[in-house]
């Protein structure tokens, strides 16, 4: 019987085929996949068309935010690795939840200086707390209800933040001039600032951790008669355009050295100085 | 008949593990009703697709669904049909699958997923060959 089987035509053919797949099975590796390719992306077309499909009917807002919240996570970890780089001592953990927050209201004289948040007390933001965008900062936290907070933004002429040359490590204040421009304070006169260069904050103070993008230096003036240098930012967020913001909350401030060492509660006061409330 | 295949491929490559192996069941009922080339035929074009969500095991599947079409045609022929042969062709197919997968190094799934699949798809069997059968061939006659 075994003999009628293999000798039939329909026999040899179906032994064809299983030979054919153990040819292949038997095949090295590099040329397996060399011989899948072609055919692989012609069976598997349909799938890839009904993923491309599915992606393109998702909600787009829903993946906008998704990637939005995303990139804030990676400016953190960037301003945390930025951070590290001068402190040799293990990392601990992040430390830093992102509040996601649409702007809901800003000041009507220049839209840039104040916003109102739509995340409160309620949703863990507290005043002090830094507000930044994938981008940079764009201010902190200076009042909260249970359901919405004013951001304080960095063009706010009350704003002062300790920012440094990332390329030269010299630190100085950014604040508002006159003229509504991010400028310099108290950058002495022999510092090393050079135009193009990146400023990141400092984590001197308690408001914002080391390390987030700031703004770019746009020119350094050469006033002999001047105390100190003049130096313009541009700061990274466009604050006139922000329609939506993370507000850092720290959950972790005393986990040990590292990041976020400075924005834990003071103990101690430089002398001389008034002391915090 | 390999579209049905090619269909019921993107279907199973879209569904998770613990899902009925439907190409497995399509694979048998179609045997039942056709020669053993064409059943070898169907079984190696169904591994092919299968093994090409796997380029680097090329020829796994294609060997053991070619080889499931084979036997279980064979057995087919040979073999008294009793109510319970498609299961256990069905079976046999899914042993021989797995099998032959554990033999070229792909290993073997997750045993959980693994059990709830198999056992799906032994219950589907019956359905699957009522369906099919009155679909692709215009008849169905109980064992």
């Amino acid at each position: 019987m075994t003999k009628r089987f293999v000798t039939s035509r329909q026999d040899r053919v179906a032994w064809l085929v299983l030979l054919l797949g153990l040819a292949l099975l038997l095949l090295p590796r590099r040329l397996r996949l060399a011989v899948s390719q072609p055919i692989q992306s012609a069976v598997l077309a349909p799938l890839r068309l009904s993923a491309a499909c599915r992606r393109a009917l998702r909600d787009p807002s829903s993946e906008n935010e998704r990637l939005s919240l995303l990139a804030a996570r990676l400016a953190v970890e960037n301003a945390r690795l930025t951070s590290l780089q001068s402190n040799p001592e293990p990392a601990p953990g992040l430390g830093v939840e992102l509040v996601r927050s649409p702007v809901v209201s800003r000041d009507l004289g220049t839209f840039e200086q104040w916003l109102v948040i739509s995340r409160g007390s309620r949703h863990g933001v507290s005043p002090g707390a830094p507000v930044i965008t994938a981008t940079g900062v764009c201010g902190k936290v200076i009042a909260c209800g249970p359901n919405q907070s004013l951001v304080q933004s960095i063009l706010s002429p009350e704003f002062r933040a300790a920012v440094l040359d990332l390329r030269s490590r010299v630190p100085a204040v950014a604040r508002v001039d006159r003229s509504g421009g991010l400028v310099l304070e108290y950058a002495p006169k022999e510092s090393d600032f050079r135009v193009g260069d990146t400023l990141v904050t400092a984590g001197l103070g308690t408001v914002f951790p080391k390390g987030l993008r700031f703004g770019e230096v746009v020119a350094v003036p050469d006033r002999p008669e001047a105390l100190f240098k003049a130096v313009s930012v541009r700061p990274f967020v466009d604050v006139s355009r922000v329609e939506e913001v993370f507000v850092m909350r720290l959950s972790d401030t005393s986990a040990g050295p590292g990041w976020l060492e400075n924005v834990a509660r003071p103990e101690v006061s430089i002398p001389g100085e008034p002391s915090s409330p | 008949m390999l579209l049905l295949m090619y269909l019921l491929f993107l279907v199973q490559a879209s569904i998770g593990p613990w899902w009925p192996d439907l190409v497995v069941v399509a694979l048998v009922v179609i045997t039942l009703h056709e020669s053993r080339t064409v059943s070898t035929l169907a079984g190696a074009w169904a591994g092919l697709c299968l093994d090409m969500t796997n380029p680097a095991s090329l020829g796994t599947q294609l060997l053991a669904l070619a080889a499931s079409g084979y036997l279980v045609s064979l057995l087919h022929t040979v073999m008294y049909r009793a109510r319970w042969a498609t299961v256990g062709f069905v079976l046999l197919a899914l042993a021989l699958k797995r099998a032959l997968a554990f033999l070229t190094g792909l290993g073997l799934p997750e045993m959980t997923p693994l059990l709830v699949s198999s056992l799906l798809t032994l219950g589907l069997t019956p359905l699957a060959e009522l369906v099919l059968s009155r679909l692709l061939y215009r008849k169905w006659q109980p064992a």
